[in-house]
């Protein structure tokens, strides 16, 4: 059988796993790194490149790097996220065809989930090196708090990436699968997860049969790791512009570099009380004169400077309970989850507000890839292991009258979910109707998330409320809507046409898997190209070093200057194919370049 | 199939006594005892099959036994006994979907006796078999499983669908949820093509889910208990409204209208007064017949019209069904078994009588003359006996069992205006002492998205609070009623007339008009929808609702 990978798809790291002999194994790179820098590079040379090398290249390119692109996906172009990143971003976002969100690499524009799609198919990758053989099914994992365009954009992003996501799961209940797997636990946990770009709570039963349900969940999906780094950027631009009188968010490179400081300080401070920030040079002035960036940040500013975040991050987990309808002494296992749990300050917050000692058990950084493995494994195998019961974190709804939400699914509903609804027709003769599907919590229709415009058409011609259209809402296993209609005279499917959403139309997803194909493909002819030239060159520089010795040697006889001559010839066209970027034609003249090589030591010692 | 072998099990914590049946009916009821197939009890009882399966169709009716499902390994000693008779047993097992007749007698039952049913005692396969041969890559008991259940969904409480008792702790309730979400949830199935099953499979996953929620959280189960406890304590009661169409009279005045709704099949089949009708016990249809019931084509007597066969094995076998051919084959039958009292016993299915034109005459007019007697009589002890049961019930205010023993009484004299002012009577004070809980009810069924049924809790409460000195205080009660009926898209004369009641009430409610203007407006009577509309404005000028609605019918 086909085996399932999981993927954490993050907002700064990604992490890939697969379930071996029932237990979940995280996946190391070619680096031999666990986890994977969700960052996306395209070079000068048109080079895509993602990871740990398009980190070490983000400063020098850093308009071309992509990072965080997960706060963006499935994101409107009008939405306050997309605003707030026009601004602190270093690469340029541009508005995409269908009010959505693209970024410009090299002056082309990219959609999102084909950004995370690059990740992902790094992860794939990864995971195939490791197994030996190729993998197309995952499990992939998005914050509880996704709303359902992520989730679809998301999904897009896998099947661009070329896999097929059997089922999208959330990251919290991840985490608590990989927790409580096999081990026949009847518990009721929370799982605090603050990750690189958000915030997610879940309270969970885990129980008999295997059995994880949900009871509620909620969180913040622009709260996270990146927001604590950008107190530190700011608190680091206001000294730097009192001092100087220079705004260094001005410079792309400047930030990017200061990006990097902050996350680094920010991380040693979870271990040292005191942190060194030094950026010498760090931006010019018109005089030709350099300025240096010098100061120090200790654990208390910092925990300063981002007081309001945890404290945000509390009031979530208070709404949690009160959704599950439970006081704090009836959770019994508090788990940790994300990089940034690692922060001291964010252990006591929850430590005070859960009264009791956070479970140190799981891997911050691991464990949701290991529960996407676990249920990756538990859906195509035939053994009844496991069961997961989650719930939609947004309530699901049409916009009314007036622009009146109506609520037809409460948020922390279980899915999978339904709800049938009738429409009438208010007029006569109307053949078309529309209806318009939002997702959240406002009774205001323009607060929550437009998810589609919904038109059924070629309605029957009849008088006026004389045509009732059943129309069903559903929310399936991945958390994803969809809605189908139908004539309740005559039961006949209507057809619906979908308007106005922002995700990827198939023919587009479909364009871009066959990019993204193109592309390893054409990865992989860049490898075998850039192998060979490597041993091409290698070549070149062992038979040049030897002409002088053999022209010493056997350049009196006319066969020593044709094996010099020949060996020059070989040299030519080896750079020759070298330079057409040819990795057969290349690989052809390594041949030849070794024949010469080993012609001229064997005259070396022969003589 | 298993589903067609149905067994006869007495119900727990009965008393015969207090039933309205005879001799016979007692005989087979005390032969019953979960193990004895319909033709064992023929022996037993050396009554003939057709007639057993008929008593204990109507003991069923009355709550005193229930059909369910025999034990797979059952000794198979005892069915070569009936061996001539074993498949006119399993064809007359209760395969066939339900009727309103069984499925409104069930609810008669008393409540006590309801709540002692546990989940797999209720469940019958009332599912198409049909829907088995629909394509689903699943086994076909998974098949048959998934069947049952999801066609039982709407009559399991909270408590049954999971399986635990009323008062199981929280930690029970979670366990058995889990228990069962783990074989019905698609997940279990994945990747394989489920068809039509994945919908219901979900639909069982969401019932599950939601007894599980309910149960679980402290304020919506004392909800959902209270709930529970209202609708149990208005059994009997609540579901004998007249069916819609019926002009309802909020003061109670229509009798005619009322009566004619209560000799509807609504009730359980009455039970014949064995001092009446001798040996025969015919079908109910018939009866209404002879009474000169109109609803029923003219009783044919001619036999040739129809081969004088045993009843066909199978779904069809129309045992329940007011079938006039079927109730004719029965008379038949009954009247050939009379004719040959040998062969009553063991061979039911072998002594095909033909039928004397002239002795079915002969019965059907000493049958009238009895219930001539009977009702013009009016001290027949049978129907005296009913009475008084009534009066007795209604002391101890248990309105179900009161107003259960005048529809029996009725039935047999259904002319007799003194028991249907008397049941009138008992009904308005049923009503009256109900309303409250109907409210209740309602409020829940509203709140839980069930609006028809809250549509019909409300009409109760309207009708039980319209009785009394402030009639207007049932007006906003219809109005809620329609305004429900609306939401759930019911039926729209229904609606119409609901929120007519409301207006005519309290002709100055506002809110009332604009109800009954939507009502309108859905029947296509927009010329009456608008002048209620204007009229809601006079009341209320500044109505926003009133004004949008205005606005889109012009």
């Amino acid at each position: 059988m086909e085996r399932v990978i999981g993927i954490d798809l993050g907002t700064t790291n990604s992490c890939v796993s697969i379930l071996e002999e029932a237990t979940p194994a995280v996946i190391p790179n070619r680096g031999g790194y666990k986890t994977t820098p969700s960052i996306v590079a395209v070079t000068e040379a048109g080079k895509r490149l993602v990871g740990h090398i398009a980190k070490r290249q983000a400063i020098t390119n850093a308009e071309n790097t992509v990072y965080a692109a997960k706060r963006l996906i499935g994101r409107k172009w009008e939405s306050p996220q997309v605003k707030n990143a026009l601004m602190t971003s270093s690469y340029h976002i541009v508005e995409g065809p269908h009010d959505d969100v693209r970024i410009e690499l090299r002056g082309k524009p990219f959609s999102v989930p084909e950004i995370s799609s690059m990740i992902l198919q790094e992860m794939k990758l990864v995971a195939e090196e490791y197994l030996g053989e190729t993998v197309s099914k995952a499990v992939i994992t998005v914050p509880a708090y996704f709303n359902d365009n992520q989730r679809q954009a998301t999904k897009d992003a896998g099947a661009i990436a070329g896999l097929d996501v059997i089922r999208i799961i959330n990251e919290p209940t991840a985490a608590a699968l990989a927790y409580g797997f096999g081990k026949n636990i009847d518990k009721t946990v929370a799982v605090f997860d603050l990750g690189g770009g958000t915030f997610d709570i879940s309270i969970l039963e885990i129980g008999a049969q295997g059995v994880f349900k949900v009871i509620a969940t909620t969180g913040d999906t622009f709260l996270g790791g990146e927001d604590f780094d950008a107190r530190i950027i700011d608190w680091l631009v206001d000294t730097f512009r009192k001092e100087h009188g220079i705004d260094l968010r001005e410079d792309r490179m400047a930030l990017q570099r200061l990006r990097d400081a902050a996350e680094k300080a920010k991380c040693e401070l979870s271990g040292v009380s005191e942190a060194e920030i030094n950026l010498p040079f760090i931006i010019s002035t018109g005089s030709n004169e350099a300025l240096h960036l010098q100061t120090s940040l200790t654990r208390q500013k910092l925990e300063m400077l981002t007081a309001d975040l945890i404290e945000r991050c509390v009031e979530i987990s208070r709404q949690a309970l009160e959704d599950a309808q439970l006081e704090v002494g009836e959770i019994e296992d508090v788990l940790l989850v994300g990089g940034m749990t690692r922060m001291p300050a964010i252990q006591d917050a929850v430590q005070s507000f859960f009264k009791r000692s956070p479970n140190r058990g799981v891997h911050p950084d691991e464990v949701v890839a290991m529960g996407a493995a676990i249920q990756g494994a538990a859906l195509v195998e035939d053994k009844r292991e496991m069961l997961l019961l989650d719930v939609t974190p947004h309530a699901l709804g049409i916009m009314t009258f007036g622009s009146h939400f109506e609520e037809l699914i409460p948020h922390n509903t279980t899915v999978p979910t339904s709800m049938g609804k009738t429409f009438t027709t208010s007029r006569d003769n109307q053949t078309a109707v529309k209806i318009i599907v939002m997702q959240g919590e406002s009774e205001k229709a323009e607060d929550n998330e437009l998810l589609g415009e919904f038109i059924l058409t070629g309605l029957r011609r009849a008088p006026k409320g004389h045509v009732e259209i059943e129309v069903t809402f559903e929310i399936n296993t991945d958390g994803i809507v969809s809605v189908s209609a139908k004539d309740l005279e005559n039961g006949q499917a209507q057809s619906i046409q979908v308007t106005a959403q922002s995700g990827l139309t198939p023919e587009e997803i479909r364009k871009m898997a066959d990019d993204a194909r193109d592309f390893m493909v054409e990865r992989k002819t860049d490898e075998t190209f850039e192998a060979a030239k490597q041993k091409a060159e290698t070549l070149i520089a062992s038979i040049e070093g030897l002409f002088g010795e053999v022209e010493r040697a056997v350049g009196g006889a006319d066969f020593g200057r044709d094996a010099v001559d020949k060996g020059k010839r070989a040299i030519t066209s080896a750079r020759q194919a070298i330079q057409s970027r040819n990795g057969a034609k290349v690989s052809e003249q390594v041949a030849q370049l070794e024949r010469t090589d080993k012609m001229f030591r064997g005259v070396l010692s022969g003589s | 199939m298993s589903a067609a072998y149905l067994l006869p099990y007495p119900t727990a914590g009965i008393d015969p006594t207090s039933l309205p049946i005879g001799p016979r009916e007692a005989f087979v009821l005390s032969q019953v005892d979960g193990l004895a197939t319909i033709a064992e009890l023929s022996l037993g009882t050396g009554l003939d099959e057709e007639l057993v399966s008929e008593i204990l169709v109507r003991l069923e009716a009355l709550g005193a036994i229930r059909f369910g499902e025999a034990a797979p390994e059952r000794p198979s000693g005892i069915s070569s006994l009936g061996n001539t008779s074993a498949s006119s047993t399993r064809m007359r097992t209760v395969s066939e979907k339900p009727t309103s007749v069984e499925r409104n007698a069930s609810e008669t039952v008393p409540p006590d006796r309801e709540a002692h049913l546990t989940r797999e005692q209720k469940q019958r396969p009332r599912f198409d078999e049909a829907l088995l041969d629909e394509p689903a890559d699943l086994p076909r008991a998974t098949k048959e499983e998934i069947l049952e259940l999801h066609g039982n969904l709407d009559r399991y409480s909270h408590y049954e669908l999971l399986g635990v008792s009323d008062d199981a702790d929280r930690k029970t309730i979670k366990s058995a949820y889990f228990e069962r979400v783990s074989v019905f949830h698609a997940d279990r199935f994945f990747g394989k093509d489920l068809g039509n099953y994945k919908a219901r499979i979900e639909r069982i996953f969401g019932a599950l889910t939601k007894a599980h929620d309910t149960l679980t959280r402290a304020q919506l189960r004392s909800d959902y208990d209270r709930y529970l406890r209202s609708r149990r304590a208005t059994h009997g009661v609540r579901d004998s409204l007249p069916p819609s169409g019926v002009p309802v009279s909020p003061s109670g005045a229509a009798a005619a209208g009322s009566r004619d709704s209560l000799v509807q099949p609504v009730i359980p089949r009455a039970p014949r007064s064995p001092s009446i009708f001798s040996d025969a016990l015919l079908p109910f249809e018939l009866e209404s017949t002879l009474d000169g019931d109109s609803s029923l084509p003219p009783l044919d007597l001619e036999p040739s019209s129809e081969p004088p066969a045993e009843p066909r094995p199978g779904p069809q076998s129309g045992l329940r069904a007011p079938d006039p051919a079927a109730a004719r084959r029965l008379l038949a039958k009954k009247f050939g078994h009379r004719q040959a009292p040998s062969s009553s016993s063991s061979t039911s299915t072998s002594g095909l009588l033909s039928v004397d034109k002239e002795q079915v005459k002969k019965v059907v007019s000493e049958q009238m003359r009895a219930r001539y007697e009977a009702r013009h009589g009016g001290e027949n002890s049978q129907i005296q006996r009913y009475v008084e049961m009534a009066e007795e019930a209604r002391g101890k205010r248990e309105w179900g069992s009161a107003l259960n023993s005048l529809r029996i009484a009725l039935s047999l004299v259904p002319e007799d205006a003194r028991i249907g002012d008397l049941l009138e009577e008992i009904q308005e004070e049923a009503d009256r002492s109900m309303a409250d809980r109907f409210i209740e009810q309602a409020k829940y069924e509203e709140a839980d998205g069930h609006m028809d049924r809250a549509a019909r809790s409300y009409e109760r409460a309207a009708r039980g609070k319209s009785s009394g000195s402030h009639v207007e205080r049932a007006s906003p009660l219809y109005e809620r009623a329609a305004f429900c009926l609306l939401a759930a898209r019911g039926d729209r004369r229904k609606m119409v007339e609901l929120a007519r009641l409301a207006v005519t009430l309290d002709p100055k409610r506002s809110s009332a008009r604009i109800v009954l203007a939507q009502a309108y407006e859905l029947s296509n009577m927009r010329t009456s929808a608008l002048g209620e509309l204007s009229r809601a404005l006079e009341l209320d000028p500044k109505n926003e609702e009133a004004k949008q609605l205005q606005k889109q019918l012009k």
